[in-house]
Parts: structure tokens; C-alpha cells; sequence
């Protein structure tokens, strides 16, 4: 068996050479975030993308988010844009989801339960909720829905943490910043000889924020009763996940110079941050880092939610290792993370199988924060590439950049970023948003040498996606596990549908669903390179051929 | 026998304390630039070497490189100046800087250790950075920075069993409490919990304030399934570490103004004010050293003193403190509180008023005042003491009781119950008072209508 196995490995590991390519794909948008110097914190982070199946045609659409100018010119808006089969129409113009002023991230969810997916915003300012009225038209909903925090918010990530059905609202807030107000006032702060924005540091820290969903089209600010406001902390982003495997839902908080919290749903609408005392909070020698982005994933393929934080430069990106034991290690040295994480500043990132090879590899978003650090001989640049890593198994990676496509020698500030089957192959794709400057839309051209499984999850009303489900997939003599996560990257989510690398195996010899509700639905025997949608209450169609099957 | 004085006029000491501590970081000394001829490079150096201490890389900077121009292949010079650039984020010329001082003097353990640093710490090249650490060690063993910064490229690119042999050897050499926790840390990450454990211990017994070794302990205590002790020790270090979140500016005015006695004065407040009495002692200590008629340090000596019962020590400190600054309201208040406690009421009479009168506008100082007042039986003064004090503060309980009493004084029954009655409702287990209010309820209904 263990032969077996061994001979499937290699054979899923051979010569597949993967390829990203910028691509335009009609996607005429450029972000704006204040002036080129960045004087002031605010202006260093306003570049978010989501996707988002706002027509419900089956393909991601995207949403850009942008800043906006200090003083005088009219502020840009974020933008809309349709998906038609890999080519990308702005749908802007007439749609109300043209947002002013400093947006920051955008999460979808239906948390109207008419059917269709809304758009949480958040911003620097009051967020906004965009109440998706069909036919491509939104209406700012806000403040009706009593979600309209006026807090400077970066992450939001929607989540059935309670388990009634529908989808609650985390969103991770930042600092209490005021233009030229207290306490830098219109200052510039010095960074070791480098002029650069003033903060976090010195600023207070703003409280995270639970809204519960009420199921009524309005929410409840849950976050004191729920335990998970206190300290405040300077969030970035928060993610969803079953860090804990007890099969509810437990949320990540990357913090930026503060401890990142893990906060455990104790199953009882309370949750207990349990991130100092699991390991999960610092880097393995102790120090609180520059938490941006959570990537989550079963990195090492044993069954348990791993977890990635990107960091500051001159710092490591940490990888933290579930163990058998409840707690978690910073293992990014071992994982061959660390060092080739130091020159640079990371955002975005998320655990995806690029090549098909069975094994979640990994995705860096970078960026350097200063602009003036390209003129002190730091060596650093403020536009930096962007980081590829392939998992060659035991939780061991390479980074791959270099390789992995013209794609991967673009250097620019980027922030957001997802992935997604922008083009409908079968393989994952990635869109960076970077800040003052277009998108960068990176195809996936690899060699088709490995196959694949694709699963559209379509929830129960109120869970449209099936966030938090849970998927168990045998192929090939090998077992993967994933979770339909909410809120992983950085200001953004991913294409909500699960694309599966099967490596050589033409079949699935299993496969099993487990919603949050707890219904498990069993199939066999599934032709690969297929997306199957799988429904709640139907069972699973092969897409295209509307083939049924009922769940066994 | 130590005499203590009571908790609540402790209390009251500590609110002024805090209120009374404020720091507005002064700006520098402006200085006109005169052309100066440059320095030899053995005092090029050690004025380097001092202004890297107090984080002037800028002008560390400018005088290596003045000193250069003179002696363009001194090794040393080389070495600093590319330190200072460390400082400027100058990676680029640094990494020549130090190159360029081992070609010249290939014997010198130092620039190896900081180019193995700045590759790993900046560029992330961990192989380059222990050959070159490994080197610099070779040259000289005992270079604590050299074996200190190879275990932490060992720790984290993950080489555990290396990195603990590293920090192991350098306890043999150079015991110090950041060895102990980085042993303790990477034992923690291999693993091994009872070793992790001892030597987390021992960094903390070498540092107890330092959150990283706490984090690091409760981490081992928490996989030991020893949970409560986990608990404990963790809150302790979320404690502590907050701490030192607010103590990092303060830390950092001392550093970078070493000859200003307040900033090492505003360092002993803070450390005073967390407890850490011994980290007090020696930031006041400091700033006498800086400036030995600087009163505020006496005063905080003197607060420290007191706070640990030594009240005849703090009595002559605070004497010292008001023979060099007589405004000096906190040392009044104080040495006011220290007669009070003895007895002797018309001194601390004398020295409250004095308190009260260079700080008005702080409440505790009245309310002690006006104490003092009804200690003697002037109850016209302490009413208007205690008035005082509320008006600044209304919130301040004991004021309103002091002023009940002087209403009490005066035979003014209602009015006395009326207060009382109010500090009551905050207190309600405050058998002393209750006493006082039945006391007085009776005398009230005693009296003919």
C-alpha cells in the first residue's frame, strides 16, 4: 500500500510546469489611494478585491475596492465587473455599487435570504452593506440592516458561528485615526532613517465587532455578550474556520504588532481567545509580529486546519502548524517559509492547489508600506513581486516564483487578492489588487497533466455558499480534506466553489459533504475534471450536463 | 518594625502620583553647526559608539565618515559606520561597509557577526548568515552577538536541535536571561516541555518582566495540561506586556536623552507605578546622577521609601527633595502624611497647606488638608477644605465624610448626615461610618422640637 501511495506521489508531483500570465480581460480599472508619498497611515492599504457571483450565473464576478484623494479632486468609486466567460465588462455605471471615499475590503454574503449574494463593505468611514436588488442594481443598506459602523474597519468575513442558519457578521477594526488629527497630527514619523506614514503604533486600537444575524434583514451587535471585543487590538483580517476541529466555527484575527487572537467558538454563542496560550498568537520565539493577512488550509494534509499570517518585512511570514494536540507550532523555518519571507511585506495569501497536485500550496500578496524606502539603500523596494510557494508534501515548501511565470516577475504594491476559475478550466486563477495601479489578473496556463475535482456547494436559504462545510475527498489512494472557509487572503474572498488537484487520478472514489448543519452526504465514483454542483437538499448535478445523482 | 501607613492614604498618594507625572517630551537643545575638524579614529569611534547608544545614528554617521576621509582603510571605522547605516535602513552600503572591514582586517570576529545578521535579518540568505557567523565565531568565541544571533537563525529557519545546541553553548560561555529564553523557546517548539520549561524559569528569574519568556512558560505550563498555573502565568504576561507597551516611549526618551534627569525620572514614576520598585530606585538613581539637585528625583525616592514602610528614610528624602525645589507639592503632601501618621499634626498641618498652595487644582491635596484641619478641630477651615476638594472633584468620598464631620464639629447634625449619608451610599460596608450616622441620628432625635 505504502508503495502505492509512494508511486501515486510522484507520479502526481511530475514535471507539471504551471504558468501565470498577466492577463487585461477588459478589467479597466485603476486604484487610488491619496498621494504617491503616503503621508498618512490611511492612504497605504486602500486596495481590496472579492469575488462575488453577484448575477448568480455560475462564474465569479469581481469587486474592486479603491481609496480615494486627500483633498480637491472628485473621489473615484470601487468597481463592478461582470464576468462573461473569462472576460470581464465593468457594470459599474447605473449598478449603486459604486462606492465613494476609502473602501478597504468587500465579503459577500445572502444575508437577506432572497437568494441573492449582498456586499459588505468595509471602509474608513461608515461601512455599507450593498443589498443586491437583481438585475445588477445595489441599494446601501447600512444603517437599515444596523451594520453601519462608522469604526476604520480592514477585514469583515460573514460565518454561521451560532449555527441557526444564517450568516453573522465578524469585522476586524483597525485604529481610531482622524485626518491630521491626534496624535501625529499632519506629522511624518522617521522608520529607522526612513521618512513614512506615523501608526499603528501610538494610536488606539479600535474593538472588533460580532454582528449576529438576526434572520429579520438586520443585525445585532453581539461582540461584548460573545467575549470578543476585548483587548482592542489593531485587526486586519478575520477568518472563519474549525481551527479546533469540534465542528463549529472558530475565528482568526490577524493583528498588526499585536498578538493575533484565535478565538474559539465555545459552541454556546461565547467565545474564549485562546491564541496566546494554543501558540497561535506569536512567532515561535516569542514575538508579537505585523499580522496582515490569514491564509488557512490544510497545509500538511492531516485533517486539521492549518494556519499561514503574512508579516512585516525583515520578519517571516509564520506558519502555524495544527497538532494532534490542540496546540499549534510556528513550524515556518521547517516548512522553508521563513527566510525567503524576510525582504518581503505581505498581505493577501491563501492556501490553493495551483498545479492540481493534491497538496494545498501557497500564495503571498507583497508590498512594501513606505515609498521612501527606495531611496535610503535598503536594498528593499516598495513595489515588490509577489510570492509563489508549491507544497512538496510533509510540510515542505518551495518557493516557486522564479518559475512560475511571467506573472510572478511583475513587481507592484499589492494588497487584496483571491483566487478563483476566472476562465472556467478547471484551474485556479488570481486577481491582486495593488495599490495605485490596475489589477493584475494572473492566468493560470500549467500543463494539463493533472486532473481535477470541482464542487459548487449550494447551502440551504440563508448559507448560500455553505460556508463552514466540510469536504473529504479520496482519489488516487490519497485523502484530502477542505473547508469551505470565509474571510481567508486579506480584504477579500474567494471564489466560494472548491477546486481539487487529484493529481493522476481520473476518479473520485470518494466523496463526502458535511454541511454546518450537520446533514453528510456520501457519493462514489465521480468522473474527474468536472464541477459538480452539490445542493443541500437535491444532491449533486454534473454542471453542463444537468445529470443528476441523490445523495446515497 | 516597619511602620506602614494606611491603605487608603496610600490610594490617595498613588492618584496624585499618576496626575502628577505628565511628560511633554521637550525639543532638543538647538545647537548652531560649526565646521569641526574630524576625529582621530580611535575617538571617531568611541564618539560613535556613544551616539549609537543613544540613537543618533545620523551623526554617528557623519563623523565615521569624516574620519574616513582621512583613514579610508581603518578597519573599525568601516565596521561602525556600517552599524550606523543598520540604523538608517542603508542596507546596501552597510553590507559593503562591513565586506570591506573584514578584507581589512580579516581578524576581527565583529563585522562577519553583523553582515551574517544583516543577510539573514534583511534578506533572509540563511546560509550565507551562519557561514558567516560561524566564521566570526572562529575569530572569537566569547562574541556573544555572534552565537546569540546564530541560534536565532537556526530557530527559525526551523533547525531546532542546532539552535538549542547554540544557545546552550553560549549559557556555558555568557549566561544572560535572553540565552535562557530562546533555549526555553526552541526547546518549547521541539517539544520537549519539562526542559522548555526549566529554562524558561531560570529567564525569568534572570528577567521577570519580560512577556516573551512569560508567553513563552505559559505556553509549556498550558501543553503540560497544566492549566491553571497556565492561566496565571499568562495573564501576568498580557499584563506585563502592556506594560511595556506603555513603558517603551518612556524607555526610549531615557535612551535618546541621557543627560535629561526628567526622562529617566518619568521612567522611575512609570516603573514605580507598576510595581517594579527596584527598576524605580535605579531610573531616580540615574537621574541624579545626571543631576544631583534634581528635587523630583529625591521626591520619587522618597515616594519609593514610603511605599515600603521606610518612613524615617523617606522623611529625609523628601526634606532633600524640598531643599532643592520647595514647590515640590507631591514631597509637601507626603511629608505631610508622615507627620499626620506620627501624630505630629500642627507640621503636617504646615505642610499640607504648603501642598495645597503650589498644586491648587489637585483634589487629594485639599482632601488632606481639610483632614488635617479636623484632626485639630478647626472645623471652619476643614469645611472649607473638604468644600474645596469637591469642588475639584466630586467624586472623591472621602472629602464629603471629612466635610460631614467638620458639619459635626459645629453641631450642624443635618447637615453632617446629609454628606454622611451620601459617602454611604457608595460604601455600604462601612461599619465606621454607620456608626458615625447613628451616633448622630440619635443625638438628632434627642434634641427637643
Amino acid at each position: 500500500m505504502a508503495v502505492v501511495l509512494l508511486l501515486a506521489s510522484t507520479l502526481s508531483k511530475a514535471t507539471a510546469e504551471t504558468r501565470f500570465v498577466e492577463v487585461q480581460s477588459g478589467i479597466d480599472f485603476a486604484n487610488v489611494s491619496g498621494t504617491p508619498e503616503k503621508k498618512y497611515i490611511i492612504e497605504t492599504q486602500a486596495a481590496g478585491v472579492t469575488t462575488w457571483d453577484y448575477d448568480l450565473d455560475g462564474d465569479p464576478d469581481l469587486y474592486f475596492t479603491i481609496g480615494s484623494h486627500l483633498e480637491g479632486e472628485e473621489a473615484p468609486t470601487n468597481a463592478l465587473f461582470r464576468n462573461d466567460g473569462g472576460q470581464f465588462a465593468n457594470a459599474t455605471a447605473g449598478s449603486g455599487a459604486g462606492l465613494q471615499g476609502w473602501s478597504m475590503g468587500a465579503t459577500p454574503a445572502d444575508y437577506d435570504l432572497d437568494g441573492d449574494l449582498d456586499l459588505y463593505v468595509t471602509r474608513w468611514g461608515r461601512n455599507a452593506l450593498l443589498r443586491n436588488e437583481g438585475g445588477g442594481r445595489f441599494t446601501e443598506v447600512a444603517a437599515l440592516a444596523k451594520v453601519d459602523d462608522n469604526r476604520w474597519a480592514i477585514g469583515a468575513a460573514f460565518a454561521d458561528y451560532d449555527l441557526d442558519g444564517d450568516l453573522d457578521l465578524y469585522v476586524a477594526n483597525y485604529i481610531e485615526f482622524e485626518l491630521n488629527g491626534p496624535p501625529f497630527y499632519d506629522k511624518w514619523c522617521n522608520h529607522r532613517g526612513i521618512k513614512a506614514a506615523c501608526g499603528p503604533a501610538g494610536f488606539n486600537a479600535e474593538r472588533d465587532v460580532l454582528f449576529r444575524n438576526d434572520g429579520n434583514g438586520s443585525f445585532s451587535d453581539v461582540s461584548a455578550a460573545a467575549g470578543i471585543d476585548d483587548p482592542p487590538r489593531y485587526g486586519m483580517q478575520v477568518a472563519w474556520g474549525d481551527l479546533d476541529a469540534d465542528g463549529d466555527l472558530d475565528a482568526y484575527v490577524a493583528n498588526d504588532g499585536h498578538a493575533n487572537s484565535l478565538l474559539r467558538n465555545d459552541g454556546r454563542e461565547k467565545f474564549a481567545d485562546i491564541g496566546i496560550a494554543s501558540g497561535a498568537a506569536f512567532s515561535g520565539d516569542g514575538r508579537s509580529q505585523a499580522g496582515m493577512g490569514v491564509a488557512l488550509g490544510d497545509g500538511d494534509g492531516d485533517g486539521l486546519c492549518d494556519i499561514f499570517v503574512t508579516n512585516f518585512s525583515q520578519d517571516h511570514n509564520t506558519y502555524y502548524e495544527n497538532t494532534s494536540t490542540g496546540f499549534f507550532s510556528d513550524i515556518s523555518g521547517q516548512a522553508g517559509l521563513a527566510g525567503s519571507s524576510r525582504p518581503f511585506m505581505g498581505w493577501a495569501t491563501f492556501f490553493f492547489d495551483y498545479d492540481g497536485d493534491t497538496d494545498l500550496d501557497l500564495f503571498v500578496a507583497n508590498g512594501h508600506l513606505m515609498p521612501a524606502i527606495d531611496s535610503v539603500g535598503s536594498g528593499l523596494r516598495y513595489a515588490q513581486t509577489n510570492q509563489l510557494y508549491r507544497n512538496d508534501g510533509g510540510s515542505r515548501f518551495t518557493e516557486v516564483s522564479e518559475r512560475a511565470g511571467p506573472g510572478f516577475g511583475l513587481a507592484r504594491v499589492s494588497r487584496g487578492a483571491v483566487h478563483g476559475d476566472l476562465d472556467g478550466d478547471g484551474d485556479l486563477d488570481i486577481v491582486v489588487a495593488n495599490l495605485d495601479a490596475p489589477p493584475s489578473l494572473l492566468r493560470n496556463d500549467g500543463d494539463r497533466i493533472h486532473h481535477w475535482l470541482g464542487l459548487d456547494l449550494h447551502g440551504p436559504p440563508g448559507n448560500r455558499h455553505g460556508i463552514g462545510a466540510y469536504v473529504l475527498v479520496r482519489a488516487g489512494g490519497r485523502e484530502q480534506h477542505r473547508q469551505l472557509f470565509s474571510g481567508d487572503g486579506f480584504m477579500g474572498q474567494n471564489d466560494p466553489r472548491l477546486f481539487i488537484g487529484l493529481g493522476t487520478a481520473r476518479l473520485v472514489d470518494y466523496l463526502e459533504v458535511s454541511w454546518p448543519s450537520g446533514l453528510v452526504q456520501h457519493y462514489q465514483n465521480l468522473t474527474a475534471d468536472r464541477l459538480y454542483l452539490i445542493h443541500y437538499q437535491d444532491g449533486l448535478t454534473v454542471r453542463g450536463d444537468g445529470e443528476r445523482m441523490g445523495p446515497e | 518594625m516597619r511602620r506602614r501607613l494606611p491603605l487608603g492614604t496610600l490610594l490617595l498618594l498613588k492618584a496624585f502620583l499618576v496626575e502628577g507625572c505628565g511628560y511633554q517630551e521637550q525639543p532638543a537643545p538647538q545647537t548652531t553647526e560649526v565646521e569641526t575638524p574630524p576625529l582621530a579614529a580611535a575617538a571617531a569611534i568611541d564618539k560613535a559608539h556613544n551616539l549609537l547608544d543613544v540613537r543618533q545614528p545620523e551623526e554617528a554617521e557623519r563623523i565615521l565618515r569624516e574620519a574616513l576621509e582621512v583613514a579610508p582603510n581603518h578597519a573599525q571605522l568601516n565596521n561602525l559606520l556600517g552599524a550606523a547605516l543598520v540604523e538608517l535602513s542603508n542596507f546596501a552600503e552597510a553590507e559593503d561597509r562591513f565586506r570591506r572591514a573584514a578584507e581589512l582586517d580579516p581578524t576581527l570576529a565583529d563585522p562577519p557577526a553583523r553582515l551574517g545578521w544583516l543577510l539573514y535579518e534583511k534578506q533572509g540568505k540563511a546560509v550565507e548568515a551562519k557561514e558567516l557567523l560561524r566564521q566570526s565565531l572562529k575569530l572569537d568565541p566569547d562574541h556573544e552577538r555572534a552565537r546569540y544571533t546564530l541560534g536565532l537563525v537556526h530557530q527559525r529557519e526551523g533547525e531546532l536541535d542546532s539552535a538549542a545546541t547554540v544557545y546552550a553553548s553560549l549559557l556555558e560561555r555568557i549566561p544572560s536571561a535572553e540565552a535562557h529564553r530562546q533555549l526555553g523557546l526552541t526547546y518549547l517548539q521541539q517539544g520537549n516541555l519539562k526542559r522548555a520549561q526549566r529554562s524558561l524559569q531560570e529567564a525569568a528569574r534572570w528577567s521577570p518582566y519580560d512577556p516573551q519568556t512569560l508567553v513563552g512558560l505559559g505556553q509549556a505550563m498550558a501543553r503540560q495540561g497544566k492549566a491553571d498555573s497556565a492561566r496565571l502565568i499568562l495573564k501576568g504576561a498580557e499584563r506585563i506586556r502592556q506594560e511595556e507597551e506603555e513603558l517603551r516611549p518612556l524607555r526610549d526618551a531615557a535612551t535618546r536623552h541621557p543627560n535629561r534627569p526628567q526622562s529617566h525620572f518619568n521612567l522611575g514614576v512609570a516603573y514605580a507605578r507598576m510595581g517594579r520598585l527596584k527598576l524605580a530606585q535605579q531610573a531616580y538613581g540615574r537621574a541624579l546622577e545626571t543631576d544631583p539637585s534634581y528635587g523630583r528625583a529625591y521626591k520619587g525616592l522618597g515616594t519609593l521609601a514610603m511605599s515600603v514602610g521606610e518612613l524615617e528614610q523617606a522623611e529625609i528624602l523628601f526634606a532633600e527633595a524640598l531643599a532643592r525645589d520647595s514647590t515640590l507639592a507631591t514631597a509637601h503632601n507626603n511629608l505631610g502624611l508622615i507627620y499626620h501618621a506620627r501624630g505630629r499634626h500642627a507640621e503636617a498641618l504646615a505642610q499640607f497647606e504648603a501642598a495645597a498652595r503650589d498644586a491648587p487644582t489637585q483634589a487629594p491635596l485639599w482632601a488632606n488638608l481639610a483632614r488635617a484641619y479636623r484632626d485639630l478641630g478647626q472645623a471652619e477651615q476643614a469645611r472649607r477644605a473638604a468644600a474645596k476638594t469637591l469642588a475639584i472633584d466630586s467624586t472623591l468620598h472621602g472629602a464629603r465624610e471629612i466635610l460631614g464631620d467638620a458639619y459635626f464639629l459645629d453641631g450642624a447634625l443635618e447637615k453632617a448626615l446629609e454628606n454622611w449619608r451620601r459617602v454611604a451610599e457608595t460604601t455600604p460596608s462601612d461599619t465606621a461610618l454607620y456608626a458615625k450616622i447613628e451616633r448622630a441620628e440619635r443625638a438628632l432625635e434627642s434634641r427637643p422640637r
